[in-house]
């Protein structure tokens, strides 16, 4: 039986992104609505690293926020370990909050450059009424730097004194800080040089296995996926069109675009290998083109696959969206 | 133990004022640090002026008519008693001066400071939370914008006058002053912060508070707000200046501080009574005060304005 | 004639602050012979845009060359009056930068700017530019050229628009190519579109590439040649095939063991501990010595001096001693 701790069912987030009212009237233009997130399902088992992939355009940091409250739901829901995340409300809701966190890509951006580095790994220590006094949520403070791999002394400084990588890991600290049982990360390594990338990925890793923390992991990267996912979902234009145990997923895609992302990723074994590069560009997620969305892009399409949106499929593999992959 | 560590942190916060970048393009620029002395001087001797003044124009009982309308010292009949010569009530310039721009630097700091608190406020408001509480915010902005100061400060000076009668006048017309010219000075510090509430409230550490539950309201108080206060200091400082002439200008205009207890702007409304009768310092000598108060801090606000700027450092 | 395109020798660029000078290239040297790709990597922090702007003659004031020389075609052009570089810039040299949005006037059609920067370098008619701008826009892969070419930047996708740079910095037929961070503004399935059009581009039209990263897959897919920067100075280069699968150099082999592969096995990436110093605390000696497993006494006194390795060279006290390393 699977100990599923995060549930999403049937999510949807729709923009709007018309002009306003006004300019509308006079151009005579109808409203834009951008379908960013489209009826996507996954589960989120415990302990595990689930990832998320796709490109700009995708859908994945919008997923991301709204799993986390930052976003609203259009239609949808979220369940965390059973409970139904839009309907808890004040000290209910603040137990919940608790038990998750995110880490965001921008190490530049996700601390205040006003705060000094304590007070902002203290912040959720203070809303959460974690530690009875001052010198109590000093010292947790003290030992939670040094749990990500940095001195106590760093305490004291402003964020704008540390490097990325630094910054990254005191946002895993300030993350860290609240004992969640889930953590979101989105992008948590694309502004980051690739040595400081490794250190940031082999601390992760390490601290799941110590504290038994389970992961939602956003990226763009596949390279970095592999290494660190257990199962992985690819998104594209919003819909999630395969989802695949990790190395499985690289050893055997059944979707033709997790195909060309796989034959996009440069060849660094330098085997030599000449692969066509993918074909065409993502299109414009406001008018996306009709029935399977890839169908402009892909290799095997056929009528059908301009006419209608292919279901899921599901197998003990996985799940994937595709008319023509069940069909070989 | 805990004293040593507060005035180890003083200490170290004012090393690292000496040697920051903004330390050393003020100590680069002479203009600006002979704006920043003479501004010093000004404020200073403002402030000390019951010790220095060599009389006390406001007390009536020492006023005699017999001196009035002296010219300065150094001409034929001068009174060396009375340096730069007396007006028409027998006050004597120098120390009416003295007192007078300390009204005048009092109004200018107040209504700056209130100016700025209502800016911030609202611009906090209107930049956090977006949709119609930012459109009705910016709106009645827009209108405010769309009236002069000095009309704006005319109408509710004259107003709060006419409904109070003239008996209060010289205690009212202080506050009076400062409402008008800050409700005039508002809009300047809530666009700005508005604008930087709007790019700060997108970053991730503004969404990273929003996360663990904490109310829209300290969000905006402890992580926006010391975000956004950059450039409200500059503003600040180049309004002051504006508000002291713009106070100034209501004095002269009538609509300021009375004349028993002159500003500068009601002195230089005295002496232009004067001027064309050849009494040429009751508003000369106030007038060029004014004009290098005003200029240096102007000058000072440039600087500031040019050390702040990122993109120039 | 001889094959060599560009020879950079010795070259120091220097940024005087108030807080002293700051060396952000320091002492670099590597030749580009025509036609082919050299990589110039690095992560942030390295020098290796400095490198490419002070090849270019962009290094705005206060910051100046201090000491070396930059020799284009046999013509010394570090040390020209900034009139004559500019020419040369518009001649000889195309850029192609990371965003496109930069590099392209947002007010002005892809035909005016393309058209614009043929005539000023070619004696032809307005037709005849507008003719050649086309053809150009039809090699780099924008379908429907003739009618796309009228369209303004902003109406191209991004992928489109990294073409629209590519066919403008080669419309005046230069020698050389400089190309810093490409691809890395755009999604992963354009970028390898993008990485093959400049590669093609540049070998039909013959001209020779300087491609700045830090991403190393687009340096394998595309590169001859590899230089592998750390702190202002260079570590490594070679043939980007040895280099990758070969590294010499402790840094570059750290760095090719901390990129995930799809390939690898192994639950652990190589790190490097600490990171890259910066330009104000520069340690006395090797800069990489304190982060590397294998120093000695002498790389914390003297920076080593390049030396060949197999086809390489390489700058590691380590090696001088000891010769290649497996």
């Amino acid at each position: 039986m699977k100990d599923v701790l995060v549930n999403v069912e049937n999510l949807t987030r729709i923009f709007d992104v018309s002009k306003p009212w006004l300019n509308r009237v006079i151009e005579r233009e109808e409203k834009k609505m951008l379908r960013a997130v489209n009826d996507v399902s996954l589960e989120i088992r415990r302990g595990e690293t689930f990832a998320l992939v796709g490109e700009s355009g995708s859908g994945k940091s919008t997923i991301a926020k709204m799993i986390v409250g930052l976003l609203g739901l259009s239609q949808g829901k979220i369940d965390f370990d059973g409970i139904d995340l839009s309907q808890p409300d004040g000290a209910e809701m603040r137990a919940l909050r608790q038990r998750y966190q995110m880490i965001f890509q921008d190490p530049f951006a996700s601390l205040n450059p006003r705060w000094r580095v304590n007070k902002i790994i203290a912040e959720p220590l203070r809303q959460f009424d974690m530690e009875s006094s001052e010198s109590d949520r000093n010292r947790r403070v003290e030992e939670l730097l040094e749990l990500v791999g940095m001195s106590a002394k760093d305490g004291v400084k402003f964020p704008h004194e540390f490097s990325g990588g630094q910054r990254q890991r005191i946002a895993i600290a300030r993350a860290l800080s609240s004992n969640p049982e889930f953590i979101v990360c989105d992008e948590p390594t694309s502004a980051l040089d690739v040595s400081v990338q490794a250190q940031i990925l082999n601390l992760m890793r390490d601290l799941q296995d110590e504290l038994g923390l389970t992961y939602l992991f956003i990226s763009h990267d596949l390279s970095v996926v592999r290494h660190m996912a257990n199962r992985i979902g690819v998104l594209y234009l919003g819909r999630l069109v395969e989802v695949a145990d990790g190395k499985e997923l690289f050893r055997n895609p059944r979707h033709p675009y997790t195909k060309m992302l796989l034959n996009a990723i440069p060849d660094l074994d330098m085997t030599g290998r000449k692969v066509a590069p993918p074909d065409g560009e993502i299109p414009n997620p406001i008018n996306p083109p009709s029935g399977c969305t890839f169908h402009p892009r892909c290799p095997i399409a056929t009528e059908q696959c301009k006419r209608e949106i292919p279901p899921i499929r599901n197998s003990d593999a996985g799940s994937v969206v595709c008319f023509e992959a069940v069909r070989a | 133990m805990p004293m040593n560590k507060e005035t180890g942190r003083k200490m170290s916060l004012i090393v690292r004022i000496l040697d920051s970048d903004i330390w050393y393009s003020f100590t680069r620029s002479k203009v600006t640090m002979i704006a920043a002395l003479i501004t010093f001087l000004i404020f200073a001797s403002a402030l000390s002026a019951p010790i220095i003044s060599p009389h006390n124009p406001f007390d009536l009982a020492s006023l005699s008519l017999m001196d009035s309308l002296l010219p300065p010292a150094w001409s034929a009949e001068g009174d060396p008693n009375y340096l730069l010569g007396t007006d028409d009530q027998g006050r004597d310039v120098l120390s009416t001066i003295l007192y007078g721009s300390r009204i005048s630097l009092a109004v200018g700091l107040v209504s700056v400071a209130f100016a700025a608190v209502l800016g911030i406020t609202l611009g906090l408001i209107a930049g956090y939370m977006g949709g119609r509480v930012d459109a009705i915010i910016m709106r009645i902005a827009d209108v405010q914008l769309s009236f002069p100061a000095i009309l704006i400060a005319l109408l509710i000076a004259g107003t709060v006058n006419a409904l109070a009668g003239g008996m209060d006048r010289e205690r009212s017309a202080f506050t009076v002053l400062v409402i008008s010219i800050g409700l005039s000075f508002w809009v300047q510090y809530a666009r700005t912060v508005r604008s930087s509430t709007l790019v700060e409230r997108n970053k991730e550490y503004v969404q990273a508070a929003r996360l663990i539950g904490l109310h829209p309201f300290l969000i905006m108080l402890r992580h926006v707000l010391p975000n956004v206060m950059g450039p409200v200091l500059v503003i600040a400082t180049i309004n002051l200046a504006l508000a002291v002439i713009t106070e100034a200008t209501l004095s002269f205009l009538g609509v300021g501080i009375p004349g028993t207890q002159p500003s500068l702007g009601t002195m230089i409304r005295t002496g232009n009574d004067f001027l064309f009768s050849g009494e040429w310092w009751i508003t000369l000598f106030p007038g060029a005060m004014l004009a290098i108060l005003v200029l240096a801090v102007n000058l000072l606000g440039d600087w500031l304005r040019d050390a702040l700027n990122p993109k120039l450092r | 004639m001889s094959d060599t395109l560009l020879s950079v020798k010795n070259l120091v660029v220097e940024f005087p602050t108030r807080r002293g000078i700051l060396t952000a290239v320091n002492n670099v040297s590597f030749d580009l012979e025509r036609g082919e790709v050299l990589g110039l990597v690095g992560e942030s922090g390295a020098g290796k845009s400095i490198t490419g702007s002070a090849v270019i003659g962009l290094i705005e004031p206060p910051g100046r060359i201090a000491a070396g020389t930059v020799h284009l075609a046999g013509q010394r052009i570090d040390n020209l009056p900034s009139e004559k570089m500019r020419r040369i810039r518009g001649d000889k040299i195309g850029m192609v930068f990371q965003d496109p949005l930069s590099s392209l006037n947002p007010l002005y059609s892809v035909a005016e700017q393309l058209v614009e920067t043929i005539l000023t370098h070619k004696d032809i008619s307005k037709k005849q530019a507008r003719d050649r701008a086309i053809e150009l826009l039809d090699e780099v892969g924008i379908p429907a050229a003739d009618l796309r070419i009228d369209d303004y930047p902003h109406q191209f996708s991004g992928g489109m628009r990294q073409r629209v740079v590519i066919a403008l910095a080669l419309c005046a037929d230069p020698e050389l190519i400089i190309a810093d961070e490409p691809t890395t503004a755009l999604d992963v399935s354009v970028q390898s579109q993008i990485v093959s059009v400049l590669k093609k581009m540049c070998s039909e039209h013959g001209a020779s590439v300087i491609l700045i990263t830090h991403d190393i897959g687009v340096i394998a897919e595309v590169a001859d040649r590899v230089a592998v920067l750390y702190s202002g100075r260079m570590a490594e280069i070679g043939p980007v095939r040895d280099v990758i699968k070969h590294p010499q150099h402790p840094y570059t082999k750290g760095l090719m063991g901390s990129i995930p592969t799809i390939t690898q096995e192994g639950d652990r990436l190589t790190q490097i501990p600490g990171s890259m110093p910066r330009l104000t605390d520069r340690p006395p000696g090797c800069a990489f010595a304190p982060r590397c497993e294998m120093a000695m006494g002498a790389c914390h006194q003297s920076h080593p001096s390049e030396e060949n390795v197999g086809t390489a060279r390489v700058a590691c006290h380590l090696i001088t001693k000891m010769g290649a390393v497996a």
